[in-house]
């Protein structure tokens, strides 16, 4: 069952340099108990496309007037900052990458878990604690109950990480927002944390939107991938599909340059170029200036629209026409 | 032959300062009797989890960190070196041969000096050249060689992207002509289609200046790629070293074992993490005795927990593991 839809979302920043386009007409849906894997370079789009679910933007993000965020019939973006409270931290939660820096260092972390929930929900400071001690037990933080006084410096990189699942949790979301949640942790604790929110999304029947750069990271956790590249989704799929059956050159390109430690005598083909400034957006495809298959006078002229190329396979390119 | 680097019974310390007045000053090791050989031209890998001493070790053996135990030996071209007693003159002789390629990209470059300035500085400070013109030379010739353009020397480190940074930082690293290079996470700020092109740059020139590098990082599978031996660290100590085939295909230590099996295959068809190591390196301050990897290890004994082992010759692994069977 559809859990949240996006259509058309676009927007632009207001900067010195003029409007600059950051997310072009992105849309896609995450559906109940769902991982959805969104993955590209840095710039590319990732993290404003997640931010805009909660209007987490900057302040000078403007939406476009045909974006849409659909929750039960109701698009997000129309509403205010007080109607938006239950969509950040409650019907939506959101784990970001640096847990040193997403905990305020000179308050305990039990404050911060339990002042969330009181925003969220009628509980006494008594229960609060309480549900904050279980979220704490759950994701396997031994001793929760001494722990919980404690300040986040004290705990480690990996109960850190632990600690802003548990209270992103604590509230029972019904759509998990992960922005390369285990990009500072070493990997025996990624390897921990992946099964954790694994675990947990199976036992909540809840969606996951799992933001990450590691293409390897999504094919062991997400069943369904966007990849993006400038604001774009150029093509999406099943993890099966877009990993193993990858159709767009940008697709082809990145799984190309990722070592494998599977296949280490493989070698690496890096990309030629680099990801254009958003000032020096190209006309015509994103891609064109680093693709190898470019076409003169296509795909510098003319946007490529998107194409379903098998059953819930979409790219968007050139190469491909009915 | 004779190898390039060798290091014996290596300890270095860091203080942790003093609980009272009273007491004496507290010191844990970082490093902890750490034996060491690279051959020359070699790439050798360093890998382990946070806090297990990579970077102080590398830094050690650039003679940036003190070490308190042990020795540190360099067959150099031009002679042999021994870091622990080395006069002032030889320290400079030394600091020319052996460079560090830095992790930030962003923070490792001076904003205000021009790119120009920022790769000449070793030979300035080096005193390496005569003239301005043969500085300039020098600069030039090693701005091609890193794939720079030789038309941008005179900007500022802003007006590039992260992996002209890291160029940059490489021609500045190899201006002086080393013989030995640590690069500590030199490539784990950039993305991966920037990250591959760094690496084949790396590979070339250390192809073409027969350099030895030490490449540290915590990615096994850029290691994995781009290494020839592996050495594994935990809490201090080295506990495997092997060829890179060795260490990926048939690994021996229980830690190396677990570790492999906590990176994501990029094949969706094969889910592979779900079995992985319990609990967290331990804090450097309560190092246990006997082995240091005990609290996680699946086949501990009670003779793990009594005896250090050290590292030993086994199927062409050096291993510190007293359980090791066929």
């Amino acid at each position: 069952m559809t859990l949240v839809k996006i259509e058309k979302l676009k927007i632009h920043f207001d900067t010195d340099e003029g409007q600059l386009l950051a997310l072009d007409d992105v849309s896609f849906n995450v559906d109940q108990g769902e991982i959805l894997g969104i993955a590209g370079e840095s710039g590319s789009g990732k993290s404003i496309t997640a931010k805009s679910l909660m209007q987490l933007n900057d302040e000078n993000a403007i939406y476009d007037q045909n974006s849409r965020v659909l929750y039960e019939n109701q698009n997000l973006l129309e509403l205010d900052d007080e109607k938006m409270i239950p969509y950040r931290g409650k019907i939506f939660s959101m784990v970001f990458q640096e847990p040193m820096a997403s905990f305020a260092p000179a308050i305990r972390i039990g404050d911060q878990m339990i002042e969330q929930l009181q925003i969220h929900e009628q509980l006494s400071d008594e229960a609060a604690r309480q549900r904050s001690i279980e979220a704490l037990t759950s994701v396997g933080i031994p001793n929760a109950k001494n722990l919980i006084d404690q300040y986040s410096y004290e705990f480690s990189g990996g109960m850190r990480q632990r600690a802003m699942i548990a209270m992103a949790l604590s509230t029972n979301p019904k759509l998990l927002i992960a922005d390369e949640p285990t990009t500072a942790l070493d990997v025996t604790i990624q390897a921990q944390i992946i099964n954790l929110i694994k675990k947990e999304v199976q036992d909540r029947n809840m969606g996951v939107i799992f933001i990450t750069h590691d293409l390897a990271l999504l094919a062991q956790t997400a069943d369904r991938i966007l990849i993006m590249y400038m604001g774009k989704i150029v093509e999406s799929g099943t993890v099966y599909q877009v990993l193993t059956n990858p159709q767009h050159p940008y697709t082809k390109a990145l799984i190309e340059s990722s070592p494998n430690i599977e296949n280490f005598q493989k070698k690496l083909l890096p990309i030629g170029g680099e990801v254009p400034l958003l000032k020096d957006r190209p006309q015509g495809c994103v891609f064109q200036n680093r693709c190898s298959q470019f076409i003169n006078n296509k795909c510098d002229k003319e946007s490529p629209l998107i194409k379903e190329i098998e059953d819930n396979h979409f790219i968007s390119c050139h190469l491909h026409h009915e | 032959m004779s190898s390039f680097i060798k290091v014996n019974n290596l300890d270095v310390q860091y203080s942790r300062g003093r609980r009272s007045l009273f007491e004496k000053e507290e010191f844990f090791k970082a490093v902890d009797n750490v034996n060491l050989s690279i051959n020359k031209g070699k790439i050798v890998g360093l890998v382990g989890e946070s806090g297990s001493g990579k970077s102080t070790l590398g830094r050690a053996l650039l003679g940036a960190k003190e070490f308190h135990h042990g020795s540190i030996h360099y067959n150099f071209e031009e002679g042999s070196i021994d870091l622990s007693n080395l006069s002032k003159k030889n320290l400079r002789d030394f600091r020319s041969k052996v460079q560090l390629i830095f992790q930030d990209p962003y923070n490792s470059l001076s904003p205000r000096m021009t790119v120009r300035d920022i790769i000449a500085e070793p030979l300035e400070a080096l005193g390496m050249t005569k003239s301005k013109s043969e500085t300039d030379n020098r600069v030039i010739e090693i701005a091609q060689k890193c794939q720079l353009n030789i038309n941008h020397l005179n900007r500022f480190p802003h007006s590039f992207s992260g992996g002209q940074r890291q160029r940059i930082s490489i021609a500045r690293s190899l201006i002086a002509q080393p013989e030995f290079i640590v690069a500590d996470e030199s490539v784990a700020a950039l993305d991966v289609s920037i990250q591959a092109g760094i690496l084949q740059l790396l590979k070339s020139i250390q192809n073409e200046m027969g350099l030895t590098i030490m490449f540290i990082s915590h990615d096994l599978s850029v290691i994995s790629n781009f290494c020839d031996e592996v050495a594994v660290m935990y809490l201090g100590k080295i506990v495997e070293y092997a060829p890179k085939n060795e260490i990926f295909l048939t690994p021996k230590h229980p830690y190396t074992q677990a570790l492999l099996n906590a990176v994501p295959s990029i094949n969706p068809h094969k889910k592979n993490i779900q079995k992985t190591l319990e609990g967290e390196i331990p804090s450097i301050y309560d190092r246990p005795q006997g082995c240091v990897f005990q609290s996680r290890c699946s086949k501990v004994t009670d003779q793990c927990r009594q005896n250090e082992p050290s590292l030993k010759k086994f199927h062409n692994h050096e291993v510190a593991c007293i359980n090791l069977d066929d």
